[in-house]
């Protein structure tokens, strides 16, 4: 069966400029470039840190900005000749849950008023309301104002809203930022839940990996406007098989120390974090001998030396990292 | 058709919404007819002051609370329509909401105007007010024989001071004012209908360049048909507008002409203005500061 792309961007670049002073600009690419293909019915990815371009790039693909150059199709739909279609029929999450709420309407209220905006016909929208309140559980706090319940409980109001109406592609931009661990584990498991329902196209940006790797069938890691790598979470660690990694165990370790790991030939990327070493070599016995001496020159106690299995996170680091050393 | 059905639904949904916030402050309403009173107030201890003086209020009668009453009408007015959208639309922008907005399928214009309500709710009903308690309690009286052209007048008022308020408004995006101050509307609302509305005085006091710089609004106009009609004693047919002096038109007819040529040239560039600002955010990644 032929896959069907409801998003395919083709060398976007769009460039923003900076004030650099009285009526000084100068120009920052902001999206460099991009091609990307997104499947219907997928959870994909943008991760990146902050000031990669997942924001802008959001919105390139839900019709709220003109890219400068490229080409790209969304739900068949020209990004340039058609952006009013395809704005009205995606959905977005901005990425402060307070975005679109007004404190002064309680949650059910907030519902009804953007029922109406967004145009759902009469009959349904009571119907609808009430269904996506007990989809998120939000139907005990329907009377609630949205600022006398948790930020978890406003960040699925805002996700509700967007629901509203069943679009078929969802762009969440950093879902569960500024929400605790249970709260983001809750949005997170409502994700899931929307994809699978509602057959949502969804894309999310975020820069928690564990996030990405949790919900997403395929991610794109950004780094400075650029698509550094696009793909399936386990075809990205099987690319980085022709390296290894390994962590060592101690209790400190000076910073001189770890850029000059960094400056050798075999060393891939380096960093300690929580009293761990973490290096990605391409040469691994090699590369322990040689950490082991340089850290027992120094004094320092090693507790312990394991090899690991590849994360997104070092996936990310390298990919993010590579393009620095160029 | 349904899509036009579609805009009105909103707007009432705005209506609605702005009600709720509105009348959630209990105080506020009582401190709003307060407000209203206060200021009718005011120009009564006025008018005393000024009784028996040799102001020429000609050709507006002699009443000066009612000449304060209907000043004070279309200054609730000109405050709304033409000094509302750019604060509307700064707050659309500073709350982020441009976006979700631009997503639903609304007219770019159906969320500035529901926005709208809140002043809308505030101040359109202080005309109401401020005629009743000018009646009621400070001696002002009217003449509500030419209620239709009043109406008329009203609505030409309306419209006029709308566009120049959209033209205002779209200088948030256009000319990337982000900030409280504007120049557009400084320019009307601070500097010339300040001076040249003759909101509590009559135009013919002033200087005359200041009156021939007061024929560009459309206060001036609507002011002085609807005070000719409604002040009891008002002339219809004495010209005392720099323009009523240059052409030959009885002066209502003239005032009505030029609110219908002001309203035909303010809102449709007000209008194309806003959908060029909005055109320009698009392009540049600026429609809410959300980025």
């Amino acid at each position: 069966m032929a896959i069907e792309n409801i998003i395919e961007l083709e060398n976007i670049v769009k460039t923003y400029k900076i004030k650099e002073g009285f009526r000084k600009f100068k120009p920052f690419n902001a999206i460099d470039g991009v091609s990307l293909n997104i499947e219907k019915g997928e959870i994909f990815g943008l991760l990146g840190t902050n000031g990669a371009g997942k924001t802008t790039l959001i919105k390139i693909m839900a019709g709220l900005l003109e890219a400068d150059k490229g080409s790209g199709k969304v739900l068949g739909y020209d990004i340039y000749e058609n952006h009013k279609k395809i704005r009205s029929n995606v959905s977005l999450v901005a990425p402060t849950a307070d975005v679109g709420t007004d404190n002064n309407l309680t949650v059910k209220q907030n519902l009804e008023f953007w029922a109406v905006v967004y145009n759902l016909p009469k009959e349904k929208r009571e119907e609808r309301i009430d269904y996506l309140l007990t989809f998120l559980g939000l139907k005990e706090y329907e009377n609630f104002w949205p600022m006398s319940i948790s930020a978890g409980m406003r960040q699925k109001l805002a996700i509700a809203r967007s629901l509203l109406v069943q679009n078929p592609i969802l762009f969440l931009d950093e879902p569960t930022v500024k929400l605790d661990a249970k709260g983001a584990e809750s949005i997170r498991k409502f994700i899931k839940k929307i994809n699978v329902e509602f057959n949502t196209t969804i894309i999310l940006t975020t820069h928690y990996i564990f996030e990405a790797e949790e919900l997403c069938s395929r991610v794109a890691i950004m780094n400075k406007g650029k698509i550094r790598s696009c793909d399936t979470i386990n075809n990205l660690r099987n690319n980085l098989e022709k390296y290894d990694s390994f962590t060592i165990k101690c209790e400190t370790l000076k910073a001189k120390t770890i850029e000059r790991l960094k400056l050798e030939e075999n060393i891939i990327e380096c960093n300690f974090k929580n009293n761990e070493l973490k290096i990605i070599t391409d040469k691994l016995e090699k590369t322990i001998d040689l950490t082991t001496r340089a850290l027992r020159k120094e004094n320092i106690q090693i507790e312990s030396i394991n090899t690991t299995e590849y994360s997104l996170e070092d996936i990310f680091i390298k990919v993010t990292t590579e393009e620095e050393k160029i | 058709m349904g899509k036009l059905r579609s805009e009105f639904d909103s707007l009432i949904m705005f209506s609605k919404r702005e009600y709720i916030i509105w009348s959630s402050y209990r105080m506020n309403a009582w401190m709003w007819v307060l407000d209203t009173f206060f200021n009718t107030t005011i120009f009564f201890f006025l008018s005393l002051v000024t009784k028996g003086a040799t102001i020429d209020f000609f050709p507006y009668g002699t009443n000066y609370v009612t000449f304060i009453v209907l000043g004070l009408s279309v200054y609730y007015i000109s405050f709304t329509n033409l000094g509302d959208p750019f604060p509307r639309v700064a707050r659309i922008y500073w709350g982020g909401t441009m976006d979700l907005y631009m997503l639903s399928p609304l007219s770019y214009f159906t969320p500035m105007m529901g926005v709208m309500y809140r002043s809308v709710i505030d101040d359109y009903p202080r005309v109401i007010l401020a005629l009743l308690f000018g009646g009621v309690f400070f001696g002002a009286s009217y003449n509500f024989g030419n209620l239709g052209l009043s109406m008329i007048l009203l609505t030409l008022l309306l419209i006029s001071t709308f566009g120049i308020g959209m033209i205002s408004a779209s200088s948030f995006y256009l000319f990337n004012f982000k900030q409280k101050a504007e120049p557009i509307r400084f320019i009307f609302q601070d500097i010339i209908i300040a001076l040249t509305a003759g909101y509590y005085y009559p135009l013919t006091v002033l200087p005359y360049p200041l009156q021939v710089l007061g024929s560009f609004i459309p206060h001036t106009y609507a002011l002085d048909a609807l005070r000719r009609l409604i002040i009891p004693g008002g002339n219809l047919y004495v010209k005392v507008l720099p323009l009523q002096k240059v052409i030959n038109i009885q002066p209502i007819t003239l005032d009505i002409i030029i609110l219908a040529i002001m309203s035909v040239i303010a809102l449709p560039l007000g209008w194309w203005m806003y959908i060029k600002g909005i055109k320009k955010a698009r392009r540049e990644g600026t429609l809410t500061r959300w980025q």
